[in-house]
């Protein structure tokens, strides 16, 4: 081997180590930067309503809005419930669709189920509050538990609306927790937003300022 | 050999490069997935380029969590919103001066080039009050947009404003004290260019309209207290002297006259809009009255023939939103024609404001300065634009579809109102007129 091939094959070598070590330093750096963004939020049990895009005043076409959970304590929640208000003049409520958390069910052959949630449209939208429930009625431990959550993105179901005429440009429409609980058998083990076990986080409605 | 041996390194080397690279996008793509709508604002305040680069091309909505001396606050930047990504800034100092103001600056040096929410938790009880976003200039305080109080006690105030640059300040007040000083800067208002008549696109906040006609009403009410006698104002002053020399001169151009309620009626003398942007009045009909000096007499009651309805609409239910459908009597009659009474120096929209409540008819207005009139934004929820972007209410009054707003026509005795929607900017209730058209 000449001595030109050999400069060649360190040079190269060179760049290749050169080349996986600014990989892996791009690599470590991103996942630092990743890790520092996560919020302090999502540390303890929470629920949250999505936020959605500013939304045009004459905007009639239905939206949802998910209501995420981030974690659960260790035990089964057989029964959860959610009241959200929400400005019935403004927002016109025309129900639920279902999320991708799956509660517990020995019943079926997947070990699995999609909760029965439980709201009544009408009212919601006559009292400006939506109260949605799940209630485990077999008492088999149809319920909730962290072992059915996944790492990202737990809906638990979404909220439909719809605009209604009386909204306004540049207009806020705030949707908010009066209350959230996961419920146990035992009360204590409960998780509930006016016991501070569980945190919740409101949403919006942001009416965009016509351009 | 020795050559190919080296190619094929050479080719390994290469495709780990490209594979490192793609591993580094997905990394990056997973990043924005696990942006999980929240993030934490970092030290030096600085949010790359990148980041917004991914919410615009994702249009995702993310919170960016900071704190301030103790203060939360969170910015909500919506993706969709960014046009031009680029490195932003996002620190904010915020003071809490005393129970009612918030001094905040930005850390930034150039506006983003989008609109995000900045919603600062003040920790504080806010129920029954309402907040205005102020920038100091010079020695003045000059408001730039109300503040939206939301959570369980209206603790979180947000501010959604073009401007991230400069120190602003959040002036919190009880809701009366805000009415009283409404009041007030709506007497100073100017007026600007735009047609002074009930076909008007929406503008502000509905909280913000509301404070600002019940406002109205208060000063209405201290005037009505306060004066004595009717004080014509600047316009009309000129128009009756200017009558009142049309009739020494023994001329009738026009029937200048007053009616028993002391109307004033048009003589034509006068070819100019007025400083609510109205057009001359045709000659013969009421001129308009200005709310603040209206007076009313409670102690003569007085009657005229009202009605609502929305008629047009049965023409043009194609053009209806079709979540209102339900909001159209089948008939097109929300309140049929019938003597109402009122009081002596009630404007038309006293009269309306009065009827709705006392029938349980949904209305929404807002108080328009700049034409001195509270304008109708929606009467049986039905509002403006639901029937094509022509349609909205409209007034007539013996007739006429008078070209100012609602609340400067007085009414006097026997005459009737009739409100009526429109599909095509008056043209189908023959009043395009009072539209300019």
């Amino acid at each position: 081997m000449d001595s030109k091939k050999k400069i060649v094959i360190i040079v190269s070598s060179v760049l290749a180590v050169v080349a996986i070590a600014i990989g892996l330093i791009i690599i470590f750096l991103n996942r630092n930067s990743q890790t520092a963004k996560v919020g302090k939020f999502f540390t303890g049990p929470a629920v949250f309503i999505e936020i959605p895009d500013k939304m045009d005043k004459k905007d009639r076409s239905e939206f949802e809005l998910g209501v995420f959970v981030t974690k659960l304590g260790k035990d089964i929640y057989p029964a959860a419930s959610f009241s959200i208000s929400f400005d019935p003049s403004k927002l016109e409520f025309l129900g639920l669709e279902e999320g991708n958390v799956l509660i517990l069910d020995s019943d079926a052959p997947s070990g699995d189920n999609l909760p029965d949630w439980n709201v009544d449209v009408e009212t919601s939208n006559k009292t400006g509050l939506i109260n949605v429930m799940y209630l485990d009625i077999s008492g088999k431990d149809k319920g909730f538990s962290q072992d059915k959550l996944y790492e990202d993105d737990n809906s638990l179901f979404y909220l439909k609306f719809k605009l209604r005429g009386s909204v306004r440009e540049k207009e806020m429409y705030e949707l908010s927790f009066k209350d959230a609980v996961f419920a146990c058998e035992d009360d204590s083990k409960s998780l509930s937003m006016l016991s501070k076990k569980l945190k919740t986080k409101d949403s919006f409605v942001m009416i965009s300022e016509s351009k | 050999m020795k050559r190919k041996l080296l190619l094929f390194f050479l080719c390994i080397l290469l495709a780990f490069s490209f594979t490192g690279c793609k591993d580094f996008e997905v990394g990056v793509s997973e990043q924005t997935a696990s942006y999980s709508d929240r993030m934490a604002i970092p030290e030096d305040g600085i949010v790359s380029a990148d980041v917004f680069k991914d919410l615009k091309e994702t249009k995702q909505v993310v919170t960016f969590e900071g704190e301030s001396k103790g203060i939360k606050y969170e910015w909500t930047v919506f993706g969709s919103e960014i046009t031009e990504p680029k490195d932003c800034n996002l620190l904010v100092t915020i003071v809490k001066t005393s129970d009612s103001t918030y001094i905040f600056n930005y850390a930034s040096k150039e506006d983003f080039g989008f609109t995000p929410l900045l919603s600062i938790y003040s920790g504080d009880n806010n129920e029954g009050k309402v907040a205005s976003l102020v920038e100091v200039r010079g020695n003045e305080s000059v408001y730039l947009s109300d503040v939206y109080l939301t959570g369980t006690n209206s603790e979180i105030l947000n501010v959604s404003f073009d401007s991230q640059v400069g120190t602003y300040i959040i002036e919190i007040s009880d809701e009366e004290e805000a009415l009283k000083m409404a009041s007030a800067d709506s007497n100073e208002n100017e007026p600007a260019n735009e047609p002074a008549n009930e076909q008007k696109a929406s503008s502000n906040s509905e909280s913000k309209a509301e404070s600002k006609t019940e406002s109205k009403t208060e000063s209405k009410t201290e005037s009505k207290a306060d004066s004595e006698a009717y004080e014509p104002d600047e316009y009309l002053s000129k128009s009756t002297s200017a009558t009142s020399k049309v009739n020494t001169g023994g001329g009738n151009s026009g029937g200048a006259s007053d009616t028993p309620a002391g109307r004033v009626l048009s003589d034509g003398s006068r070819t100019e809009k007025d400083q609510y942007l109205t057009d001359p009045v045709p000659i013969g009909k009421p001129q308009p009255v200005e709310p603040e000096n209206q007076v009313v007499n409670k102690g003569k009651t007085l009657s005229c023939t009202f009605s609502i309805d929305c008629t047009t609409i049965l023409n043009n239910i194609e053009n209806l939103n079709p979540d209102k459908m339900d909001a159209v009597p089948a008939n097109g009659i929300i309140f049929p024609s019938q003597t109402v009474t009122f009081y002596e120096g009630e404007s038309v929209f006293d009269v309306l404001s009065r009827i709705c409540r006392e029938n349980n008819i949904h209305i929404e207005y807002e108080w328009t300065a700049m034409y001195n009139s509270t304008y109708i934004q929606g009467i049986h929820n039905l509002y403006e634009f639901d029937c094509g972007s022509g349609s909205g209410w409209m007034y007539k009054v013996d007739g006429w579809y008078p070209n100012y707003g609602c609340s400067r026509y007085v009414l006097t005795n026997g005459e009737t109102v009739e409100w009526r929607y429109t599909c095509d900017l008056g043209a189908d209730i023959g009043g395009a007129y009072a539209v300019g058209e």
